[in-house]
C-alpha cells in the first residue's frame, strides 16, 4: 500500500516540480496538463434511506509535444462509495504527427462528419456524453480541398467494450468560389448476438453542399444508411435529409433548419454514433427524448439588433415522430431580449416554452449585471419554471440568485429555489438554498460550493438527462500546469 | 462430406474465436489489475489530502504559464476557410476565445473584446474566437455572430479536438491569450466582468509602439 501512495506522490510531485519550476518547453519540446478534480459530501437522495457519502472524481491530462509528434493521455479516477461503480483507468491515449494541415493521429479521439449524418462522436460534459473512438486516423485540412480517413473502434453502452467497428472516410473540395461539396461514406460494423459467426454491417453514404453569396448562405446534407437488420423488430435501411440557410443584413439576421430522418441512426437512438443537429434552441430531440427512430422537424429564427447594445432573439422549432408507436410531438417557442443600458448596466431576460408530448414547460430567465467599479460587479440572476405534465397536476420552480465578483480573484454567489412539490421531499424539497465561492489563482481556480442544487432534466446536443438533486459539498479545483 | 467440412470449418473458426477472446480477456483484465491497485488504496479523502497539499506548494510559488507555446490548430473559419494559429502570430498579441451561444458569460466577454478589437486591430491585436458546439449551432451561428456585431475572426471546433484535446478546456468560456510570437501571456476558464482590463493592459504590453500609434494617445488619454 506505501509502495502505490510513494509512486502516486512521487509522480505528482516531480510534475508539479517540472511545471512550476523547469520552463518545460524549448523550441522543439513541451509538456502541459491540466487536472480536475470534483469532491463532493452529500445526501443521498436517490435512496430512500438518509445516508450522507462522499464521491470522488479526478480528471488528469497530460501531453508532451517534439517537434511536430505529440503524444498525451486522459486518467480519471472516479471513487463513488460503491466499490463496483468506481474505477481507475486511463480513459484516452494517442499519439500523433501533423504538419502543414496533415495530421496521422492513432489512439482515441472525437470526429464529426460534416454535420454529423454519418458519423457524430464527441464528448459532452454538461449530459455526461461520450462516444469517443479508438483507431487511426489520417487527416488534411487546406485551402480548397480537406479529408478525413479512419479505422476505429466505439464503445457498446450496455458493456462498456469496444465493440463496434468503424471505417470511414469523408472529403470535401471547393471546386469554385462560394461552394463547396463534400462526400462521406462509414461501414459500422456490430456482432450479431444471435449468430456468433455473423457480423452486421451498415453502410451510411452522404453527401453535402454548400453556397455562399453576398448574405445567403446554404447547406444541405443527405445521407442514406443500408445494411443489415440489426434484430427482427428493425429496419437496416434508412435516410436522412439536413438543410439550413441563413440570410444576414446590418440590422437583422434570419436562419432555418430542416431534418428529416427515418432509421438513420446507429446502433439506437439514445446511445447513437450518428445524428443531425437537434433543430431546436433548447438543444431537444425526439430522437433522444422518445427513443423514436424517425423525426421530422424545423427550426426558424431571427436577430435582431437595431443598436449595438441591443439584441433581440426569436426562435420557433416543431418536430414530429415518423413511424414510432405513439405519436410524438416537440415545439419550442424562445424570445430573448440582451441589452446594455449603460457602460455600468447589461440586463438579459428570456422566454421559453417547450410543448411535449409528455409535459409542457414554461421558463422565464432574467439577469441583471451592475458594475460597482471596472473590476467589482454585482449580478442578479432569477428565474422561473413551470411544468405542465400530461394529465398530472401543474408544479413550478422558482430560483434567484445574488452574486458579487472581484475580477480575476474571486466571486461570491448566494442563491436559492422553491418550489411547490411535496410529492418526494428528499428528491426534491420546496426549498434549497445555497453558497458558492470561486477563488481564482493565476494557474488554478477553486470552487466550494455548499447547499442545495436543484435537479431536473438537462438537455445538451439533441441528449437529455434527468438530474436527482444534489444537497451537500462540492468542491471542484481546476489546475492547468 | 460437403457438410462434413463445413461443420468442421466452423467448429474450428468458433474454437479460434472463442481462444482470442479468452487471449484478449486475460490481457484485459492483467491490465485493468494493474491500473486499479492504484485507485484501490487511494480512498478519496486521502487522495484529496496529498493533491491539496501539491497543489497549495504550487499556489505558493505557481505564477501565471508563462513561456509556454500556445498549441498550433488548423481549423476552418464561419465562412469555410482554412485559418491556422501560426499565420495570426507576428503583428501583435493573439486572444483565443472558446465560447458557445448558449454561454452567456461567453457572449459578454466576446461583446467586450469586440470594443478592444475596434480599438487595437491596427495595431495588430488578434481575436479567434471558437465555437466549441460541433454542428449542433451550425444552422444559427452566423446570424448569432452578425447580430452581436462582431467583427474578428469566428472558428469551428466540429469536433471538440482542438477545445477538448489541444487546449484541455473543461468549461466555456476558456480563454488563452499570446504574445506576437506564440506564448501564453494570460488565461482564464469563466471571463467576468473587469477582465478585460487585465487584458488591454497586456495588449498595450505587446504591441509595438513605432507600428501603432494609438498606443501612445490612449494612455495619454
Amino acid at each position: 500500500m506505501k509502495k502505490y501512495i510513494a509512486i502516486f506522490t512521487g509522480g505528482l510531485i516531480c510534475l508539479l516540480f517540472v511545471a512550476e519550476y523547469c520552463p518545460a518547453q524549448d523550441d522543439y519540446w513541451s509538456v502541459s496538463a491540466a487536472n480536475w478534480m470534483q469532491y463532493w459530501y452529500f445526501e443521498d437522495s436517490t435512496s430512500n434511506h438518509d445516508a450522507r457519502e462522499d464521491s470522488l472524481d479526478n480528471r488528469f491530462i497530460v501531453d508532451f509535444n517534439l517537434g511536430d509528434f505529440y503524444t498525451g493521455m486522459w486518467m480519471r479516477l472516479l471513487q463513488l462509495n460503491r466499490p463496483d461503480e468506481s474505477s481507475e483507468k486511463i480513459t484516452q491515449r494517442y499519439f500523433g504527427w501533423r504538419q502543414d494541415g496533415f495530421n496521422i493521429h492513432v489512439g482515441n479521439f472525437y470526429q464529426v462528419f460534416d454535420k454529423g449524418l454519418t458519423l457524430n462522436t464527441f464528448l459532452d460534459d454538461a449530459v455526461y456524453y461520450d462516444n469517443n473512438l479508438d483507431g487511426v486516423r489520417a487527416s488534411g485540412l487546406f485551402d480548397k480541398y480537406e479529408f478525413d480517413v479512419l479505422s476505429a473502434r466505439g464503445i457498446e453502452a450496455t458493456n462498456g467494450e469496444r465493440d463496434y467497428v468503424f471505417r470511414g472516410a469523408r472529403g470535401a473540395v471547393r471546386p469554385v468560389e462560394h461552394t463547396a461539396i463534400g462526400v462521406s461514406y462509414v461501414r459500422f460494423k456490430r456482432n450479431d448476438f444471435m449468430n456468433f459467426n455473423r457480423s452486421l454491417n451498415s453502410n451510411i453514404t452522404g453527401i453535402n453542399s454548400r453556397f455562399m453569396i453576398g448574405p445567403i448562405d446554404l447547406y444541405g446534407e443527405y445521407a442514406v444508411r443500408r445494411g443489415a437488420k440489426p434484430d427482427p423488430f428493425s429496419e437496416g435501411n434508412g435516410d436522412g435529409t439536413y438543410l439550413s440557410g441563413s440570410l444576414v443584413f446590418e440590422k437583422i439576421s434570419i436562419f432555418s433548419e430542416y431534418k428529416n430522418i427515418i432509421n438513420l441512426v446507429y446502433p439506437n437512438p439514445q446511445n447513437r454514433f450518428n445524428a443531425p443537429p437537434p433543430v431546436s434552441h433548447s438543444g431537444r430531440s425526439l430522437t433522444d427524448l422518445a427513443a423514436v427512430k424517425g423525426e421530422r422537424g424545423y427550426q426558424a429564427g431571427a436577430l435582431l439588433s437595431p443598436t449595438y447594445d441591443l439584441n433581440f432573439d426569436f426562435s420557433y422549432s416543431e418536430a414530429f415522430s415518423r413511424n414510432a408507436p405513439v405519436d410524438y410531438y416537440l415545439a419550442e417557442k424562445y424570445g430573448g431580449v440582451r441589452w446594455s443600458i449603460t457602460s455600468d448596466l447589461v440586463i438579459n431576460y428570456n422566454w421559453d416554452r417547450i410543448d411535449y408530448t409528455i409535459e409542457d414547460e414554461i421558463e422565464n430567465y432574467f439577469d441583471v449585471y451592475y458594475y460597482l467599479r471596472y473590476d467589482l460587479t454585482l449580478s442578479l440572476a432569477a428565474y422561473t419554471r413551470r411544468f405542465i405534465p400530461e394529465g398530472g397536476e401543474d408544479y413550478h420552480e422558482n430560483y434567484l440568485t445574488l452574486g458579487f465578483g472581484l475580477a480575476n480573484k474571486f466571486q461570491l454567489s448566494l442563491g436559492g429555489s422553491t418550489s411547490n412539490r411535496d410529492t418526494n421531499p428528499q428528491q426534491d424539497p420546496k426549498k434549497l438554498a445555497f453558497a458558492e465561492l470561486t477563488v481564482r489563482f493565476p494557474n488554478h481556480e477553486l470552487v466550494i460550493f455548499n447547499g442545495g442544487e436543484r435537479g431536473g432534466l438537462i438537455c445538451s446536443s439533441g441528449i437529455c438527462q434527468t438530474r436527482p438533486t444534489f444537497q451537500g459539498t462540492r468542491i471542484v479545483l481546476f489546475s492547468r500546469f | 462430406m460437403l457438410k462434413k467440412d463445413n461443420f468442421e470449418h466452423r467448429n474450428k473458426t468458433n474454437q479460434d474465436l472463442i481462444n482470442r477472446l479468452y487471449f484478449m480477456k486475460q490481457i484485459n483484465i492483467k491490465w485493468h489489475n494493474a491500473v486499479s491497485n492504484v485507485g484501490r488504496i487511494m480512498n478519496p479523502r486521502l487522495f484529496i489530502i496529498v493533491l491539496c497539499v501539491l497543489l497549495l506548494t504550487s499556489f505558493a510559488y505557481g505564477q501565471t504559464i508563462k513561456s509556454k507555446t500556445a498549441p498550433e490548430f488548423s481549423l476552418k473559419d464561419i465562412n469555410g476557410n482554412k485559418v491556422t494559429l501560426k499565420e495570426n502570430y507576428g503583428e501583435g498579441p493573439v486572444y483565443i476565445s472558446f465560447w458557445a451561444t448558449w454561454c452567456k458569460p461567453c457572449r459578454e466577454e466576446l461583446k467586450i473584446i469586440q470594443e478592444l478589437y475596434k480599438k487595437y486591430e491596427e495595431c495588430g491585436f488578434k481575436v479567434l474566437a471558437v465555437n466549441t458546439e460541433g454542428p449542433k449551432a451550425s444552422g444559427k451561428i452566423k446570424s448569432f455572430v452578425k447580430s452581436n456585431g462582431w467583427t474578428f475572426n469566428i472558428l469551428i471546433d466540429n469536433d471538440g479536438e482542438v477545445f477538448r484535446r489541444k487546449y484541455k478546456g473543461f468549461a466555456v468560456p476558456y480563454t488563452v491569450m499570446t504574445d506576437p510570437e506564440g506564448n501564453i501571456i494570460f488565461s482564464t476558464v469563466g471571463f467576468k466582468p473587469g477582465d478585460e482590463k487585465h487584458v488591454e493592459e497586456l495588449i498595450l504590453d505587446h504591441i509595438s509602439p513605432t507600428t501603432c500609434a494609438i498606443n501612445e494617445t490612449e494612455t495619454e488619454e
